[in-house]
């Protein structure tokens, strides 16, 4: 543990921070008796989306869960968040998944032609999506291979995530039938189907993040039918109940305190506002995680995250 | 050349800049910055975001919006200086280069009625890239403006958007599509789709009447290849010229830092140099005492100078990661995070303050 993280630490394990929203909207933990369940995580680019799938995913393994994660953008960083624990991480590209896929479907060595020599691309085209389907039919295999209780899926960013999850609705209604049909229909059900899956959706404390998070919810709800199990608001600031500038009057490096308090308390009540709009908005469960002064996450301060979101997170 | 000696020789000399960046470092809000900056430098700017957010309406203080075509933004400027926004739309854009580019007539109506052309425009990733050069092009050439700051999507799509010239000039000549186009010589056009083995076997996958959609949707495009090869000819090439800038904007993140680092090596690659990194959104640095002990979150209660300290000394101990993450990059301009949010014309023009001066 990292000496800065230390009194983090401390406030974890001395129940400061009880006051839990947990994962699922019942209040129950995952189990293997839901088959795998699904948490699409989702969030825009910069909010720390990655960053939450690796906490969430610490969170469930310390409840003794079998958890997976998806990375869907090829990144080193979900690897590095989880190296030497129990969380299993699997990278899947739209280009093997797509390969993958023809040879499920009996195209043999015709596959790797196909995705290769450019035609894929042309008729890419013409079912715009095809690749984001194959990228969910393989979380869909996951789903069902029974090897894990809880599967996160790290998405893309907001525009692509909404992108890859009309792709299948926008593709049943232009393919009739055939493969992709079917694999179209089988990860829809999937997706529907509240006790299997759920979204997250991640967000920074102010206006226009959190603006643009509650309409990914609205499509994520709305267009594509999928429940939200909760949200998340990262990177604030750790001190809630701020002391008036005044208070520091006359301490030693007075001036520069004040400035600083001053500065906390603008953003104190920008995120504030922000926080109470996402949870009236989300209408779900909401955690909150601090921003770690560290120079980038580790495996140590990532567990730490995934502590604060099983008790609740920063209140 | 110093950073300050940079950022004022691309607000009162370049003609194009472009801004990239990962996702969520405040590019497009940086964008409009730069082209306030420059616009209260006298300059005439048209900012364009490529990215179909709001927020370049939102940072101009314009409540409805934005739309497909330069509109003129009422704020405080020096004489003779200016300041357009606009955002791409790659339905409308389609529809313009479709009915600009047409060979004969009623061939833009037919094109444009055939189901793809649409669900294209819409839904397909690559086509907002490509009708992005054009929009440039269009802007560039444009006496209204004589600065044109493009706000690019992140940094993946970016590249996709600096490389849409070349990719579409490989396309042209490549032999699927010549295939598809029936322009292949005499021997591919003896091969109907129907029979070709490539072909037919995507046929299985997505359906042959899906199919048989895109080769109508690729041949309705017949004759217009040229007019395609002459622009994108001459938008790669504004894409390397002297008179053009890149800016990264970047995060103190190290994701954000590993991004911006990779995005300038495929940037190089393309022959296209980077002139400005901006590190935004940054801890303070102020004057900070650090606290006398470690750093703990406060218990409600606690002594408020204890409080007002532990914040100090998580402060310090963020300025001091965040330029250990940021020793990575080549001298980045740092520009510090605003308290709240940078959201109206007003916090814009800190920004903008923050930058040009």
């Amino acid at each position: 543990m990292p000496p800065e993280l230390k009194s983090f630490d401390v406030a974890v394990s001395d129940g400061r921070w009880r006051d839990a929203p947990w994962l699922l909207p019942d209040g129950t933990l995952p189990s293997a008796e839901h088959g795998g369940r699904v948490l699409l995580v989702l969030g825009k680019g910069g909010v720390g989306r990655t960053a939450t799938c690796a906490a969430i995913a610490h969170g469930a393994a310390a409840e003794g869960l079998r958890v997976l994660i998806v990375g869907l953008d090829g990144r080193p960083t979900l690897a590095a968040l989880t190296r030497g624990t129990d969380v299993t991480v699997r990278m899947v590209s739209a280009g093997t998944a797509l390969e993958d896929y023809l040879l499920d479907q009996g195209f043999g060595g015709f596959a790797k032609r196909l995705a290769t020599s450019g035609v894929i691309e042309v008729v890419g085209a013409a079912a715009p999506g095809i690749h984001d389907l194959v990228v969910l039919g393989k979380v869909k295999q996951f789903a069902n291979e029974g090897r894990w209780d809880l599967i996160v899926v790290d998405a893309p960013a907001a525009g692509h995530a909404t992108s890859m999850l009309t792709s299948v609705d926008g593709l049943l209604d232009i393919v009739e039938g055939g493969p992709i049909r079917e694999q179209a229909v089988a990860v829809r059900s999937l997706l529907l189907d509240q006790n299997r899956s759920a979204a997250v959706l991640v967000t920074l404390a102010e206006t226009t993040p959190v603006t643009e998070s509650l309409e990914l919810a609205g499509v994520t709800t709305e267009s594509v039918g999928v429940a939200i199990a909760a949200g998340v608001v990262s990177a604030l600031q750790p001190v809630r109940h701020l002391p008036s500038p005044d208070a520091v009057h006359g301490v030693r490096g007075a001036p520069a305190l004040r400035t600083l308090l001053e500065r906390a308390a603008v953003d104190a009540e920008v995120a504030t506002a922000a926080i109470d709009r996402f949870r009236a908005g989300l209408g779900a469960p909401i955690a909150l995680l601090p921003r770690l002064p560290v120079a980038g996450l580790d495996v140590a301060s990532s567990q730490l995250l995934g502590r604060l979101l099983a008790v609740g997170g920063v209140r | 050349m110093t950073p300050v000696e940079r950022i004022d020789s691309l607000l009162d000399n370049r003609s194009v800049v472009v801004c990239c960046g990962a996702g969520g470092v405040g590019k497009t809000t940086m964008s409009a910055a730069i082209g306030l900056a420059a616009a209260q430098r006298g300059r005439k700017v048209v900012v364009i975001t490529v990215d179909p957010a709001r927020r370049l309406g939102e940072a101009l203080g314009l409540a409805d919006g934005l739309g497909a075509d330069p509109r003129p933004i009422e704020c405080d400027l020096v004489e003779g200086g200016a300041l357009w926004a606009m955002m791409l739309d790659p339905e409308v854009e389609l529809e313009r280069v479709i009915r600009s580019h047409a060979v004969r007539p009623g061939q833009a109506d037919e094109a444009l009625a055939n189901p793809f052309t649409r669900s294209i425009g819409s839904a397909l990733g690559g086509t907002q890239e490509f009708m992005a050069t054009e929009v440039v092009y269009r802007l560039v050439n444009d006496e209204r403006f004589d600065l044109v700051v493009v706000d690019t999507p992140p940094s993946d799509r970016a590249i996709e958007v600096i490389e849409a010239p070349d990719v579409l000039v490989r396309f042209l000549d490549h032999q699927v599509f010549k295939l598809l186009m029936g322009t292949g010589g005499r021997a591919f056009r003896l091969l109907s789709a129907a029979t070709q083995p490539l072909l037919r076997a995507v046929g299985r996958v997505i359906g042959t009447a899906v199919l048989d959609d895109v080769v109508g949707f690729l041949r309705s495009f017949t004759g217009m290849e040229a007019s395609f090869r002459d622009r994108a000819v001459a938008v790669r090439t504004v894409w390397r010229a002297d008179s053009t800038a890149f800016v990264l904007v970047t995060a103190p993140r190290p994701d954000a830092v590993e991004e911006t680092r990779r995005f300038a090596e495929q940037l190089s690659s393309l022959g296209v140099g980077t002139d400005l990194v901006i590190a935004n959104r940054c801890a303070p640095s102020i004057d900070l005492v650090p606290g006398d002990g470690e750093w703990a979150p406060a218990a409600a209660g606690s002594d408020p100078v204890d409080v007002a300290r532990s914040l100090a000394d998580w402060s310090a101990r963020l300025y001091e990661a965040e330029s250990k993450v940021l020793a990575d990059l080549d001298t980045p301009i740092r520009i510090e995070r605003r308290p709240g949010d940078v959201h109206d014309l007003e916090s814009l023009s800190a920004l903008a303050r923050a930058i040009g001066t």
